[in-house]
């Protein structure tokens, strides 16, 4: 399985302590290299050289080839007044991801309001949450909600519980 | 039928961001906030309001994990709506 990341996601996983079960998930992770000139931490930096070392952090190395439907992505974004605007980094997660079907590891708003009310742009994404449940599922963390507890702390994140009929 | 879903989830998603914006507000610091520059002040809330990361970055003028380290010292979450 393979993966897309944002690079807010990337730098949110990198702050929690078991950070290192995303390389249990995926074979590998997509990138792009705008990612690199939003890190000035020196536990991101270290995190992420240390993917690259691994070879399980990879630039895309087809973005012409994407180019036109990031570029329809965008524009779909800044069109409907649903849809947060979306950011190059942020189009580009998501652009790989239905080009490559891979998953696509964002929280970005506009990311998941795009796929919810645009089926042609068909992706799955996950958020934290669906990673740690993951991680649950495949036995790689034994109580979930400590795990999430753990993870909301370390990250300063919220998950908020709506009930939905 | 299927405008009947198209309009719940344009409802859900709604729904969501205004969930969101509430707990991003209540449990910031807001006197943290208040002390700050300008700058960095209307960044935390822009984010508050869109909890758009990347743009407030760049009204901060900071690099995204720049950006992210002052929300958490400004006790801002970061919310993920999930459906039970």
């Amino acid at each position: 399985m393979i993966c897309s990341i944002d690079t807010c996601f990337l730098i949110d996983w990198t702050r929690y302590s078991r950070r290192k079960l995303l390389l249990k998930v995926f074979d590998y992770c997509y990138i792009v290299d705008e990612v690199l000139n939003e890190i000035r931490s020196e536990n991101t930096i270290v995190f992420i050289s240390e993917l690259l070392a691994r070879g399980f952090l990879v630039f895309y190395p087809f973005r012409r080839e994407i180019a036109s439907l990031v570029r329809e992505l965008v524009e779909t974004s800044i069109r409907d007044p649903r849809i947060r605007t979306l950011d190059p980094p942020e189009a580009y997660a998501l652009a790989i991801g239905i080009r490559e079907n891979a998953i696509v590891l964002t929280e970005n708003r506009g990311v998941l309001n795009l796929v919810k009310l645009y089926p042609k742009y068909s992706a799955s994404v996950w958020r934290s949450y669906e990673l740690l449940q993951e991680l649950f599922k495949r036995g790689l963390i034994e109580d979930i909600d400590e795990e999430i507890k753990r993870y909301e702390g370390e990250t300063r994140h919220k998950f908020s519980r709506i009930h939905r009929r | 039928m299927s405008r009947d879903r198209g309009k719940t989830r344009r409802v859900q998603v709604r729904i969501d961001e205004i969930v969101e914006k509430e707990i991003r507000s209540r449990e910031a610091d807001w006197s943290f906030i208040n002390s700050l520059p300008s700058k960095l002040r209307h960044a935390l809330l822009l984010y508050i309001e869109t909890g758009d990361e990347y743009k407030a970055s760049r009204l901060a003028g900071l690099t995204l994990d720049e950006f992210i380290e002052l929300r958490i010292k400004a006790r801002i979450p970061k919310v993920v709506v999930v459906e039970e």
